[in-house]
């Protein structure tokens, strides 16, 4: 695993101090929250996204699964976006599919990419080449993190 | 013979939809019938089918559009629940905070206490608002499924 930190910031929907205390236990991880990061808890997507993520340079980790698409929100064009594909995230899950990404050897991609992480897989989509997939199952020790939740 | 299965979820959102123009019904009728008689014309056999709202009817623009327009509309009952189309792509959220319905519902799910999630959120979340996301979620699935029953 790379040492570089991966600089997340936080949406509203996931601001939790259990949630944030987890993923701020992971090493390589820098985690601010929007407001935190100056950010209105009214701040709309398209200013978040597009703006915030750039100046802030920290990739939006949200649990907003049913709006923040990769058709709206093309990657590169952004600092980046991590969403968790869960209806009802706890603390242990969001700290176990992060860990997955991190440990994954795939990190590297998630800045400007837009990645989804599921129970099944994480897909990191870029804009210029093939999607990256790292699908648990074939990687027994990400299915056993995933599998702890 | 060909098979081909229409989906109908249309044709009977208008059927029911108090919210529709008379005008858009029978227009709608009318596409739907000529539809059906060339298809018929053609030896297709039909086989008319019901999608659940959550599966194929999410792709459904009509479908859409009937539920996008229940849910506005209930905004106007809740006032402390607003639609945004930059807000969270336009889900009903709770006015001025990027949490949506969903979310409190969510959050009153881990919680199972309102006053948690308000401790969480505090000061921008008052137990008024977490009560009138619930009493959102309930209207609206009530809404859409007796929708134009009664």
């Amino acid at each position: 695993m790379s040492t570089a930190n991966l600089k997340l910031m936080v949406d509203y929907d996931l601001i939790d101090d259990d949630i944030l205390a987890k993923l701020r236990t992971l090493g390589s991880l820098d985690v601010k929250t929007t407001i935190e990061c100056g950010y209105k808890p009214y701040t709309k997507d398209p200013e978040l996204i597009w703006k915030g993520t750039l100046e802030k340079k920290r990739i939006l980790l949200t649990a907003d699964k049913n709006t923040i698409k990769v058709s709206t929100y093309t990657p590169c064009k952004h600092g980046g976006i991590i969403v968790i594909q869960h209806p009802r995230p706890t603390p242990e899950l969001v700290y176990a599919y992060i860990k997955v990404l991190l440990l994954s050897g795939q990190k590297k991609f998630a800045k400007k990419h837009f990645t989804r992480i599921n129970k099944d897989r994480l897909k990191i989509i870029t804009h210029e080449q093939e999607p990256v997939i790292v699908e648990f199952d074939s990687q027994p020790n990400l299915r056993k993190i995933i599998n702890r939740v | 013979m060909s098979h081909q299965t229409i989906n109908a979820e249309r044709f009977r959102s208008y059927q029911r939809s108090r919210h529709f123009e008379e005008k858009d019904y029978w227009e709608n009728m009318w596409r739907q019938k000529e539809d059906l008689e060339f298809l018929r014309s053609h030896g297709t056999q039909l086989f008319v089918h019901f999608p659940t709202p959550d599966r194929e009817g999410s792709s459904d623009p009509t479908f859409q559009s009937v539920i996008k327009k229940i849910a506005s509309e209930l905004c106007d009952e809740h006032r402390f629940i607003s639609i945004d189309a930059d807000m969270l792509g336009g889900m009903p959220h709770v006015a001025g905070l990027r949490l949506s319905v969903g979310d409190v519902l969510a959050k009153l799910y881990r919680y199972g206490d309102i006053q948690k999630i308000v401790e969480v959120y505090k000061p921008d979340l008052t137990e008024d608002h977490v009560k009138e996301a619930i009493a959102y979620a309930q209207d609206f699935l009530e809404e859409v499924y007796v929708h134009g029953e009664s």
